[in-house]
């Protein structure tokens, strides 16, 4: 595969020319074809947009620098009625119809255009050529004196047999050049946009596409031009809308079903507004000959799905252009036709029962609200949410009072950033039924009240009026306060709120508390119960009806996730995350997928992939910001500040930082730990670290006033770094009772800091490589080199260093206390230490004298000092040589 | 190795399914669609494909 060359944040407009993707071993390939002389040419087949030209302009590019003569000519439906019409530039005025004697001559003509090696001949669309043309190229084939390299369509009309027997007769082997795969459509797109893509948009990109580099390009330029397709914090995005199809390829796809009979037609006009049909609706609407010839021309795609064998059109973009060309008039008639067929079938199945509304709602038949709540519900639990909002649209046009739709509509109404309009439903709601449904529509608007409005009381008191009003949805509701307690930041009130709820009968109740637990737990830096809570979790979750709707059936591979990655399980956490976060973007709610985006980021950051952390925070602040939802936004932006930090990106991190501030207070403070750490790290690389160490104490007594013991852990093993050990090593190794490897892991590296025992911070560095922490490792090895430096042994110094520069190699840009001590050759004082981190931080020296207190002269004086003791001149070298990342210009 | 077969394009990822299934050449190019002539060639690039996405690291935006 190619190297990935993109950048994210590189210009904003699409490359003119998009490189040649995912085609480094067909080019290998024909590249040893061209080599056999035995071999007199190649076909290459693919259907419409697949790189076929493209892929033989390119050999021809490699021919030409092998020294080989080449010519390029193209057929055409003009050029196909004139015999060798498609050669006239190659071939001179041949005189009369063509003959045996022609022939001859031509091939003698095109022979002579080789030289000492052969001409390397590429013939584009060679199933247009003329009879004459083909003749010719057959000849020139089996006398092997040119070597043709000749592209066609598959699947469209079928090809001429003397074009067929251009393969099956003259050695020449054929290649059916394929779509592209997923990695590499996402490639390809982010080479032609010049940056990154969100992966809910590569994913988009894809599905649309589906690896056809044509389709792919005009989607993305269409996008492009009309707007919807834009960068956001440095990455390329959807904003929501639907990828249209373009009109550019409309030609392609009319050209694909010319000559198609009128019952053919009129099967993909059916499939194309039904999406997908059972093979025996298909043939019972249109005739077993429509569907065969369909299937003959490559445009359906049917699967083998049991009884049903369902079938759709081969391309998704084909049904949208013909969508798109039909019309509503006919598009209403069909809709029609099918709702007719699907209730004469009996319409059994879940999806018929969607369908069906579906199909009513666009004819306008329907008059009864219900079956059209039941539809949205079944769309909402398949992750349709755009179909769910529209057929509930429809439904309240019918039955404006439906409490179920109001519901509903609500529920999209947050899940989709629409805080206030759905506080303003909720609100609205009149009397109920029953304690189920007062719990639910209590638990709806808590949640919104909660993560939406950031009201805190109100979520709490509505909990609590709704425990008032149905004693008998008590346990529930407790789970629910339960759960806003947890994200408030209170894990040990969590635990008990859920520890005191008896009703676990209900699984929806017994769900939501086991995921709930699973989370507290791990938060309450117990990651083991917490691990066995969330596979209990799982379990739970697996039992319930598939389309039973509980917001927590997402849940519990989240929790899992997070169990593992405090453990310091990181290969189990990188498969956890990985596969969580391709589930989510195929049906989950976006917040969910904001949610994976965080915890790959998580993920990142411990293993030392600040690139690929940033790119995962910025995904999840794409969500949040879109969702309006400020409190989770205030975690992406943790994140991102917090890697910033550590590559010493000043710029990035105190932007980040500002950005989080401005969001204001906020009740979620379950990541308020992060936001403490990235400012720490942030005061740190800009040279501040006493400030670094009183935001680092306090966060830290914060996280143990809330029961927070797994952040906790984290911020005291921040402080150890920074050489603040008393009192740290000791509370970090009684958190490691429960804390598992990892909290383990840092009780070890602080004690080992605080006796400056190089040999045993060795050990720590090896553990944590083990483990792949590499921030970690990379700090370990950089103390330990300092500790044998102390202890009069520079061998060991010297291991430790460079393993610790090793380390550092692998993780960009990294910025930590011990690299920078591991670059220190001279002791330099504390004072000259500060003064140069903050001139490396790009503070001017008058900036540093206000910031430290200090005289000006005195800050020049130290400068001058510590560069003497450095040996350099300048900040940049300074920065070098105490191991500094300076500040992105 | 199915993780890596996921990562394939489509058409290849099915080829190396099938034919490790020992499901014979005619079928797997029927099933396929394409023609057996091309099979040959397809098989070689599968084949290919699959050693360098073996040795190809996963794209790090996506939770690698």
């Amino acid at each position: 595969m190619m190297a990935r060359t993109c950048r994210p944040g590189w210009g904003h407009a699409v490359a003119a020319t998009w490189p040649l993707v995912g085609r480094d071993e067909e080019l290998r390939l024909l590249r040893s074809q061209l080599a056999d002389a035995e071999l007199t040419g190649l076909v290459l087949a693919g259907a419409a947009g697949t790189g076929k030209s493209r892929l033989a302009r390119e050999l021809l590019r490699v021919a030409a620098e092998a020294g080989h003569p080449t010519e390029r000519i193209v057929a055409s439906r003009a050029s196909a009625t004139i015999p060798f019409g498609a050669f006239a530039h190659l071939l001179p005025a041949l005189e009369g119809a063509p003959t045996a004697a022609t022939l001859r001559a031509a091939s003698g003509a095109l022979a002579a255009r080789g030289g000492a090696r052969r001409l390397v001949l590429v013939v584009d669309d060679a199933h247009l050529l003329d009879d004459a043309s083909v003749a010719l190229l057959h000849l020139v084939m089996l006398e092997r004196t040119v070597f043709t390299l000749a592209t066609t369509r598959s699947g469209d009309d079928p090809v001429s047999d003397a074009v067929v027997a251009l393969w099956k007769d003259v050695d020449a082997a054929r290649l059916e050049v394929q779509p592209l795969s997923r990695d590499e459509t996402t490639e390809l797109a982010e080479a032609g946009l010049g940056g990154a893509l969100d992966a809910g948009t590569a994913r988009g990109l894809w599905q649309a596409s589906r690896g056809n580099p044509l389709y792919l390009r005009e989607i993305v330029m269409t996008a492009r031009s009309a707007g919807a397709l834009r960068v956001e914090r440095g990455l390329w995005t959807i904003g929501g809308e639907a990828l249209a199809p373009p009109t550019s390829l409309a030609d392609v796809v009319e050209l694909r079903m010319r000559g198609l009979s009128a019952a053919a037609l009129e099967a993909t006009e059916v499939l194309a507004v039904a999406d997908v049909l059972g093979l025996a609706a298909l043939v019972d609407l249109h005739g077993r000959d429509a569907v065969a010839e369909l299937e003959r021309r490559g445009l359906l795609q049917i699967d083998d799905d049991g009884r049903r064998r369902p079938v759709r059109l081969e391309h998704p973009l084909h049904g949208e252009v013909v969508r798109q060309r039909i019309g509503r008039a006919r598009l209403t008639g069909v809709a029609r036709t099918l709702a007719d067929q699907t209730d004469g079938f009996g319409g059994r199945r879940r999806e018929d029962a969607l369908q069906l509304a579906v199909w009513r709602m666009q004819v306008g038949e329907t008059t009864d609200a219900g079956p059209l709540v039941m539809a949205a519900r079944e769309a909402y639990a398949r992750g349709s949410y755009e179909l769910a909002s529209r057929l509930l649209g429809f439904a309240r046009r019918i039955a404006p009072d439906d409490t179920e739709s109001a519901l509903l509509s609500a529920q999209l109404d947050h899940e989709h950033g629409r805080h206030a309009e759905a506080e303003f439903i909720y609100a609205d709601v009149g009397s109920l039924p029953d304690g189920a449904a007062v719990a639910r529509v209590a638990v709806q608007r808590a949640v919104n009240l909660f993560f939406g409005l950031g009201d805190e009381d109100g979520a709490l008191a509505v909990l609590r009026e709704a425990s008032e009003a149905a004693p008998e949805r008590a346990g529930e509701l407790t789970a629910n306060q339960a759960w806003l307690r947890l994200n408030a930041g209170w894990p040990g009130d969590t635990l008990e709120l859920v520890a005191g709820i008896d009703d676990r009968g209900d699984p929806d109740v017994a769900l939501m508390v086991e995921v709930t637990t699973a989370w507290a737990q791990t938060t309450a830096g117990r990651p083991a119960a917490g691990l066995a809570a969330a596979e209990h979790a799982r379990q739970l979750r697996d039992a319930l009806a598939p389309t039973r709707l509980n917001r927590f059936r997402d849940f519990p591979e989240l929790p899992r996730a997070l169990a593992l990655l405090t453990l310091g399980d990181h290969i189990a956490a990188a498969e956890a995350i990985g596969s969580g976060r391709a589930a989510a973007l195929d049906t989950h709610p976006r917040f969910v997928q904001a949610w994976w985006s965080f915890l790959a980021g998580q993920l990142a950051v411990r293993r030392g992939q600040l690139a690929t952390a940033a790119a995962a925070f910025r995904e999840g602040a794409v969500i949040q910001s879109r969702l309006r939802q400020p409190g989770l936004l205030r975690r992406d932006l943790a994140g991102l500040a917090l890697t910033a930090a550590l590559r010493g990106d000043l710029a990035t991190a105190r932007a980040s930082l500002a950005e989080l501030d401005a969001t204001g207070a906020r009740p979620e403070r379950l990541h308020a730990p992060l936001a403490e750490q990235a400012r720490a790290w942030t005061a740190w690389a800009g040279g501040a670290t006493e400030e670094a160490i009183a935001l680092l104490r306090t966060a830290a007594a914060d996280a143990r006033m809330r029961g927070s013991h797994a952040a906790e852990s984290e911020l005291l093993h921040d402080l150890a770094r920074l050489d603040v050990v008393n009192g740290v090593a000791d509370r970090l190794a009684a958190l490691a009772a429960d804390g598992g490897p990892l909290a383990a892991l840092r009780a070890q590296h602080a004690a080992a800091i605080r006796q400056g025992d190089g040999r045993r911070l060795g050990h720590a560095a090896r553990a944590f490589a083990d483990a792949g922490a590499r921030v970690m490792a990379a700090d370990a090895h950089g103390r330990a080199a300092v500790a044998f430096d102390a202890a009069g042994d520079p061998r060991a110094a010297r291991l430790h260093r460079h393993a610790a520069q090793e380390e550092r190699d692998r993780v960009d840009g990294l910025s930590t206390p011990a690299l920078a001590r591991t670059h220190e050759r001279v002791a330099l004082t504390a004072r000259e230490r500060e003064v140069v981190a903050r001139t490396v931080g790009g503070l001017t020296n008058r900036e540093i004298a206000e910031q430290l207190g200090i005289a000006k002269r005195t800050v020049d004086n130290l400068l001058h000092r510590a560069y003497g003791k450095l040996g350099v001149s300048d900040r940049d070298a300074a920065g070098r040589a105490l191991g500094l990342s300076l500040p992105h210009r | 190795m199915d993780e890596t077969l996921e990562r394939l394009p489509p058409t290849y990822a099915t080829f190396l399914r099938l034919e490790r299934a020992g499901v014979a050449a005619k079928v797997i190019a029927a099933q396929l669609e394409v023609e057996p002539e091309a099979l040959p060639l397809l098989a070689e690039l599968a084949h290919a494909k699959l050693a360098q996405a073996r040795d190809d690291c996963p794209r790090p935006s996506q939770g690698g």
